[in-house]
């Protein structure tokens, strides 16, 4: 008896040490992939968090049966997987992979155990995913846009795959395989440039079911044939009824189904139910079956403001599973949690792409008065700069000839400006005032059946609600305007740099040589004079290009007989003068100037003329 | 006198560690890297630029002609912000970028007598065409070149012995002899004439010279 529990002890303690020495199981880890770091999950022991998937692949602690989840973004480059690692997107239309326009966006290469790719947009590149030597592999929910030259999803020597619930848009080919055994069902082939759905045609057609052809694309001879349309549930030269594939830019392409979509419920259920709309059946393309249940992003918000109320549009879903549109509102930016308009607080639901936002808030008070640094001149324009007022939203800038100024040359919302278009050397008042008004920052998001008001909506973005549309800033309501601020009075003129250098039709060299530096005021009126009378027409700017041509060896000869300097100075003496009476005088007082002239030149030729015939004076 | 007599000679005496013995055929190439702080001629840059001096980097190419006299080419590159005058003003105003590339063809003089001798003194200097350029905020950017000479001198020392087997490395890798590190000063004078300015000025730097 002894013995027989000594015995037992000893297969326990056996039992426990091998327990002990066994690897402990290891569990398998989901890795997060996302554009900002700063977003990485506080515990990166169980989420490990990259900013880049290559790293995220080929990191050492990444093993067969861990998940990568690639939050959105647009993740650039040809990346190779071959490890056992399934790959998905938590939003399919904004979790995009692009070759940059050449090679295979993602290669997977000698995997032999089941894994699978879903819920990721694949663009630009010759081929979108490459399987080679791979088993078991499973392609789902996946859109395929502008594969331009290759085939969207190419197999090489890998069976038992499954390519399921994809939309193959605008591809030369959508799937190519030297297998022939490939499950091929619930998707769209549209637009192939080639024409070919899938290649080659003689495949086995046992296992190619529910998918649509169209846009010029056709599957198997089979398949299209047209005593056999319906063939395993395949549907041939039907519309699908995409939302919007062909925006200027395919980050707003949207693959979803509008409604009256022959793909709706004609899937086959074999893949799974349909998540959200009619979930007894399933629907074919990218938003079938297990798809992401993220609506598309609203665009397009416009704003327009009346005494009392504040009007919203956009453009609208039309997916068939929207079902509604939340607004949100607040007073700054990036604040959703505004309250007091009479249709509720941010977050009310229409079921229209419009809305009507009124009772809100308008009542502000008279602006303090901002305090306008000096300005700083620059060549023909001012730069003003003023301090800031709390309340104010925006400032109004005015400048003029005289003082107080009158004319309004901009609103903005920043604490300086650069006024520009001025004339140098002509004095300008300025002057800002601070300009306060109620202001409102509303965005939109669209939501499906299962994300309304009652429904379980987690957050925009994240599950049956879209992420927030751009956000766009309504000034509502009387704006009041503070009293000017200070009057300053400054003039705009051509700023000479250190050194002063020639080059560039700047400098007048013969007179910067003989008065000693370009910034010399001798030199400006020459400067001034060239480019308000001689640069203004062709025979003026032809002299100009003579004498850059001609001036700097007589500027250098000048330089090195310092001595004729005065003897130029004199000589250029009548050219200075002009410039001045030219460039520095108004238009009455050389109208004046040429009247003196005038009648000194005939005063005198009177004299000279009665002198002759002996008269007096 | 004696002490500097002295110092020539354990200049000019070979190292103690042997260095690579990859010299078989003493090179015929030089390439130069340096940088370091460019002092301008123009009495009043601080007041524009806030400072006495601005950056440079320089990279130059040269070939033996014997052991002892490098001919070659050097592109250098310097950069500054400061201000504007505002003439009628008389005040700095609007923001000025200066960029400045001087362009040298050179001959230098290098005291080496020996393929080990760790440290070379060297003396050189020849012809600049050096390229300018202002922009000036709110106006039209300012350009041209202006040719003149340039002088410099320094040191250089051998780091060969440092490190026989990195050295072996090199030549085998990259066939460069040898690696030294030096420091030099550099002045050049550049006026433009018409405006009796001179875009010269003094430099002081540091860098790797790799003869291969």
């Amino acid at each position: 008896m002894v013995i027989i529990k000594r015995s037992g002890l000893l297969v326990v303690a056996l039992f426990s040490m091998l327990l002990l020495l066994m690897p402990a199981p290891v569990m398998a880890k989901t890795i997060i992939v996302l554009q900002d770091p700063t977003q990485c999950p506080p515990d990166s022991v169980t989420n490990p968090c990259y900013s880049n998937l290559t790293d995220a692949i080929a990191n050492d602690t990444t093993l067969a049966g861990d998940s990568i989840e690639i939050r959105p973004g647009i993740y650039i480059g040809n990346f190779i997987l071959n490890k056992s690692v399934s790959i998905y997107g938590n939003e399919t239309a904004a979790t995009i992979l692009s070759g940059n326009g050449s090679g295979t966006v993602l290669t997977v290469n000698g995997v032999t155990t089941a894994m699978s790719i879903r819920r990721l947009t694949f663009v630009s590149a010759a081929t979108g995913i490459l399987l080679n030597n791979s088993t078991s592999v499973n392609i789902a929910n996946n859109v395929f846009q502008a594969s331009v030259t290759g085939a969207a999803v190419q197999l090489t020597s890998s069976p038992v795959a499954n390519v399921i619930n994809n939309t193959f848009y605008r591809n030369a080919t959508g799937i190519s395989s030297n297998t022939f055994a490939i499950n091929i069902t619930n998707n769209i082939f549209d637009l192939t440039s080639t024409g070919v759905a899938i290649s080659p045609s003689n495949m086995d057609l046992t296992s190619i079911q529910n998918n649509l052809f169209f846009g010029g694309t056709i599957g198997p001879a089979v398949i299209t044939d047209s005593t056999n349309v319906d063939w395993k549930g395949n549907i041939a030269d039907l519309d699908p009824l995409l939302v919007n594939p062909n925006s200027a830019t395919f980050t707003d392409n949207d693959f979803h189904l509008k409604a009256g979509s022959p793909c709706i419920n004609a899937g086959s259920t074999s893949p799974g139910l349909n998540t959200i709309g009619d979930t007894t059946k399933t629907d074919i393309g990218a938003y079938g079956a297990t798809s992401d249940t993220i609506p598309f992003r609203v665009s397009g918000v416009t704003s327009a403001t009346s005494a009392s109320a504040i009007s919203l549009r956009w453009i609208p879903n039309n997916s068939y599973l929207v079902s509604g549109y939340r607004v949100y509102y607040g007073i700054a930016s990036g604040d959703r949690a505004g309250t007091g308009a009479t249709e509720g607080n941010s977050g009310f639901n229409v079921t229209t792409a419009s809305a009507t936002v009124s009772g809100l808030t308008t009542t502000v008070t008279t602006p303090a008065t901002p305090t306008l640094n000096p300005t700083q001149p620059l060549n023909e324009s001012l730069q003003l700069s003023w301090s800031s007022v709390p309340s104010a939203k925006r400032y109004n800038v005015y400048y003029g000839t005289t003082s107080p100024p009158g004319t309004l040359a901009a609103t903005v919302d920043t604490t300086s400006y650069t006024l520009t278009g001025l004339t140098n050397g002509q004095p300008y008042y300025v002057s800002v005032s601070a300009v306060d008004q109620a202001i409102y920052y509303f965005t939109i998001t669209a939501f499906d059946s299962a994300g309304s008001i009652t429904g379980p909506s987690v957050a925009p973005g994240v599950a049956h609600e879209s992420d927030y549309s751009q956000e766009v800033s309504v000034s509502f309501g009387n704006a009041i305007e503070g009293s000017l601020s200070n009057i300053l009075k400054d003039f705009p003129e051509a700023l000479t740099p250190y050194p002063a250098l020639p080059g560039g039709h700047q400098s007048c060299f013969i007179a910067t040589a003989a008065y000693g530096h370009y910034s010399d005021p001798e030199v400006q009126a020459l400067r001034e004079f060239r480019n308000q009378y001689l640069l203004t027409n062709s025979l003026g700017r032809a002299f100009v290009e003579w004498y850059y041509r001609s001036s700097p060896a007589a500027a250098a000869a000048l330089n090195a007989h310092p001595a004729f300097k005065p003897v130029i100075r004199a000589a250029l003496l009548p050219a200075v003068g002009g410039a001045f009476l030219l460039t520095r005088t108004s238009l009455l007082f050389k109208i004046i100037l040429l009247m003196v002239f005038g009648c000194a030149v005939l005063f005198l030729y009177t004299r000279k003329r009665f002198s002759r015939f002996g008269g007096a004076c | 006198m004696k002490k500097f007599i002295m110092l020539l000679i354990v200049f000019f005496v070979p190292a103690i560690v042997h260095a690579a013995d990859p010299l078989l055929e003493p090179p015929h190439w030089s390439l130069e890297v340096k940088g370091g702080t460019f002092a301008p001629a123009l009495a009043d840059w601080a007041l524009y630029y806030g400072k006495r001096s601005m950056p440079e980097l320089e990279g130059s190419l040269a070939y033996k002609l014997i052991r002892q006299v490098d001919i070659g080419i050097s592109v250098g590159y310097a950069k500054d912000k400061g201000h504007a005058l505002a003439p009628g003003h008389s005040s700095a105003a609007g923001n000025v970028t200066y960029e400045i590339v001087p362009v040298n063809l050179f001959i230098l003089v290098r005291g080496v007598v020996n393929e080990d001798q760790w440290v070379v003194p060297y003396a050189g200097g020849g012809f600049t065409r050096l390229y300018y350029k202002e922009k000036i905020e709110s106006q039209d950017t300012v350009n041209g070149s202006v040719d003149g000479y340039h002088v410099r001198g320094g040191l250089q020392f051998l780091l060969n012995g440092l490190d026989e087997k990195a050295a072996n490395r090199m030549f085998q890798d990259y066939g460069i002899h040898h690696t030294y590190l030096f420091g030099e000063v550099e002045y050049t004078h550049a006026v433009v004439r018409s405006v009796s300015v001179n875009l010269g000025g003094t430099a002081y730097m540091f860098g790797f010279l790799f003869e291969f």
